[in-house]
């Protein structure tokens, strides 16, 4: 059985936009490429920009913090975080359901820093009474969190006020719960305040979710750990922020790591598809265009089994399992 | 100075304990520089941004021939 995976946020720390002056080099960009060219229909105009414009002229890797879904194959709703990306998420399932029939969301949370939960009081299924949301994480103050963060000095609606169900389910690591037909195991992870990645099982395939985690792989015993978590994996999304450089000088201890380790941990696990996930805000679509191709070069020439298949998380982006 | 002709391959656990001992170093007031790298553990260095952070050359004459910052 396929799963699909969907990406409705992959951006770290905070939530960013493009703007005139970005839309507009893009735009200039594609137009002189199509000087002396005979694009007719639509057709041929995307043909074109699949076979010759840069990915960074035609793609945006988006701008909403994490959330990302993984559809479940019945009717509940599957989800990690719950960054801005929610807001479009929540949106989505409401246009696709009969109206007033209610829905049942399981959302397995990483940690609360605010770039996780931002979604939260956006999300529109929260307000419609017969919904029931299960938020499931491992901090002792999971619940609190999206209190506070619902508290009327932030926001307008208090946590208590939305009318769906809303239940918090408290996880411990390495024990794993069942949720909408998926076998979820947390883990911990280093950051600051700690966070959890998550293993999903079912039917034979496994995706683990991996975000705002650091790693020092000289530490053997730490190493030893993700590389079971991620072990034969069809699909890990990684927290790729920084360059390894920054991880381990000026952004050393911040939580975060890189694609280079990300790399090496789905190598050594045997994973099938590593997805770079929480992406640096300040880079633009071209920066994080060649984080991707120098991810690809490098397992190229790191590889000494089965390939491992790498992709760059974007906004918008379904990945079949 | 570390010669490197003889590395084919490094991995991000090296690289931070590179980092480490060039952190020591540097609190001493020296420089740990590296050269004569293969094509692919410059590639790593590149891919890493290593080489924004510990000086390069091509050869153990040209980084002994440059005045160390």
């Amino acid at each position: 059985m396929t799963i699909l995976v969907r990406i409705w946020g992959c951006r770290g720390s905070l939530p960013v936009a493009t703007n005139t002056g970005k839309l507009r080099a893009r735009l200039i960009a594609a137009l002189q490429a199509a000087q002396g060219r005979k694009l007719a229909s639509r057709e041929e105009i995307i043909r074109f920009m699949d076979a010759e414009l840069d990915f960074a002229v035609t793609h945006s890797f988006g701008g909403n913090t994490s959330c990302v879904e993984i559809e479940s194959g019945g009717s509940d709703h599957v989800a990690c975080d719950l960054g801005s990306g929610a807001r479009e998420f929540g949106n989505s399932v409401l246009a696709g359901r009969e109206p007033g029939k209610p829905g049942t969301f399981h959302f397995f949370l990483s940690h609360l820093h605010w770039d996780h939960i931002m979604g939260f009081p956006f999300f529109a299924p929260a307000y419609l009474p017969g919904n029931r949301i299960y938020i499931y994480g491992c901090h002792s103050n999971l619940e609190e969190g999206f209190q506070r963060q619902q508290h009327p000095h932030h926001f307008p609606v208090q946590l208590s006020q939305m009318a769906a169900d809303i239940r918090f389910v408290r996880l411990e690591t390495g024990v794993a719960t069942e949720a909408a037909g998926f076998r979820v195991t947390p883990k911990l992870q280093q950051h600051s305040g700690d966070s959890y990645g998550y293993r999903f099982e079912k039917d034979g395939k496994a995706i683990v979710y991996s975000t705002d985690s650091e790693h020092k792989l000289e530490q053997t015993g730490h190493t030893q750990t993700f590389v079971e978590f991620f072990r034969d994996a069809d699909l890990v999304l990684f927290d790729a922020m920084y360059s390894l450089a920054d991880t381990v000088s000026v952004k050393k201890d911040w939580g975060h790591s890189s694609n280079i380790v990300g790399v090496e941990l789905c190598q050594m696990a045997g994973a099938k598809h590593l997805c770079l996930f929480h992406h640096e805000p300040i880079y633009g679509d071209d920066q994080l265009e060649t984080l991707w191709r120098d991810s690809q070069r490098l397992e190229e020439i790191t590889r000494s089994g089965r390939p491992l298949r790498i992709s760059s998380a974007c906004d918008g982006m379904e990945i079949l399992v | 100075m570390l010669d490197l002709s003889r590395l084919s391959y490094i991995s991000s656990a090296s690289l931070r304990i590179l980092m480490i001992l060039s952190r020591k170093v540097k609190s001493q007031q020296g420089v740990i520089a590296v050269a004569t790298m293969q094509p692919v553990v410059r590639e790593i260095f590149d891919i890493s941004k290593f080489t924004f952070v510990l000086p390069c050359f091509g050869s153990v004459a040209e980084a002994l021939s440059r005045p160390m910052p």
